[in-house]
């Protein structure tokens, strides 16, 4: 079975569609989310048959953030991205989620027409469906049960994070 | 006229402790007052080069910060901020910004000001995608009275704008209003995707 490399992104940005046609590739959706550095971009491994594989992505994306909010999160599949020439080089997430860093995956040799082509295959996973949205309330969930199982320290997560987790009475005070 | 210049001395001065001192004298001045509205140099501006110029003179420094405590950047000043501060980095979902501070201490300082500004740019077409950012950056505080969230959200909601609409959606998740769940049920959201999301925030609403 094919693998699949998961990516958070902004999927309003992808579909506003401003001044451009249906079948077009967005400028704000690639500013937004395909920001790379070092020609490179993150990636996550994952099975999405499987929610608890899309949840561990969440759950390390979220457990790096400042806020907890939704999440984006599209999928493409490896096969697709290695024939764009694009290299698949596996390398561990930073994360406070230890158990999962190694699902970690860096596209790299991003030069402009590999990022041209790498855009179109994530505007039609947003038009498609190879996209799912997290709520707030599921994200938080996912965090805080990732706590509660020892998968990630309370105290490696931001403040506001932890703040929230607390608030919503999910973790003791 | 006497005062600006003051001021212009101040800081065209190479010695900080003096140019600050200049600064401290106009400021207890009663004409200062006035002849600072026709200083050009945006206010922010001034403040950092003042706390760059007053370094190790701590006193002077707390009396000068405590001075602009008080005065409030003209609006206008706010907008630009804001919009210089997304055009380096995009607004993203659950990462901070810098935008939130700005328009945080402009509800702060003009908070009538941002009311109106709000309101026109969320009902502006043109400018739809700057709107929803702004929305989503006031999802992460707590605006105003719940009767202006509500019209917020029911003018977002009425936008053509995907954007603006998925903004909106977005405030009625973080706000938790119960008026909005309300505003949010009664909303016949075209676009699937939304509309999958709208009823996932009620759901996450109604189960507290």
């Amino acid at each position: 079975m094919s693998q699949f490399l998961a990516r958070g992104v902004s999927a309003a940005k992808w579909k506003g569609r401003i001044n451009i046609q249906r079948h077009e590739v967005p400028a704000d959706g690639v500013g937004a989310d395909l920001r790379s550095s070092n020609n490179a971009l993150s990636f996550w491994l994952c099975d999405p048959t499987e929610q608890r594989s899309l949840e561990d992505v969440v759950l390390v994306l979220a457990s790096t953030r400042d806020q907890v909010q939704r999440i984006d999160l599209i999928w493409l599949s490896a096969d697709e991205v290695a024939g764009m020439s694009i290299g698949l080089e596996r390398t561990l997430g930073a994360t406070p989620v230890s158990s999962l860093n190694h699902k970690h995956i860096d596209l790299t040799g991003i030069d402009l027409s590999r990022l041209f082509r790498l855009a179109g295959s994530v505007a039609e996973a947003v038009e498609g469906n190879r996209i799912r949205r997290f709520t707030e309330k599921q994200v938080l969930e996912i965090l805080a049960n990732a706590v509660q199982q020892d998968l990630v320290l309370a105290k490696s997560l931001k403040p506001s994070v932890i703040e929230k987790i607390q608030r919503g009475s999910i973790l003791p005070a | 006229m006497a005062a600006e210049h003051k001021l212009e001395t101040a800081f065209a001065s190479v010695i900080p402790e003096e140019g600050l001192a200049a600064f401290l004298s106009v400021t207890v001045s009663d004409a200062f007052a006035d002849s600072w509205r026709l200083f050009t140099l945006p206010e922010r501006a001034l403040y950092d080069r003042l706390t760059q110029a007053s370094k190790g003179v701590e006193k002077l420094t707390l009396r000068a910060r405590a001075w602009f405590a008080d005065r409030p950047l003209p609006f206008d000043s706010y907008v630009r901020h804001i919009h210089e501060s997304i055009q380096q980095e995009p607004v993203l979902d659950g990462t901070n910004h810098a935008g939130q501070s700005i328009l945080s201490e402009a509800f702060k300082r003009e908070s009538a000001v941002a009311d109106r500004w709000i309101l026109a740019l969320i009902r502006d077409p043109s400018q739809a995608s700057f709107a929803a950012d702004i929305l989503r950056l006031l999802c992460r505080f707590r605006p105003r009275s719940a009767d202006w969230r509500r019209t917020i959200v029911e003018t977002a909601l009425q936008s053509p704008s995907i954007e603006m609409r998925d903004a909106a959606i977005q405030a009625v998740e973080s706000w938790a209003d119960r008026e909005l769940v309300c505003v949010l049920r009664g909303h016949d959201e075209p676009d699937r995707f939304l509309s999958d999301y709208a009823a996932q925030v009620l759901r996450d609403l109604d189960e507290g």
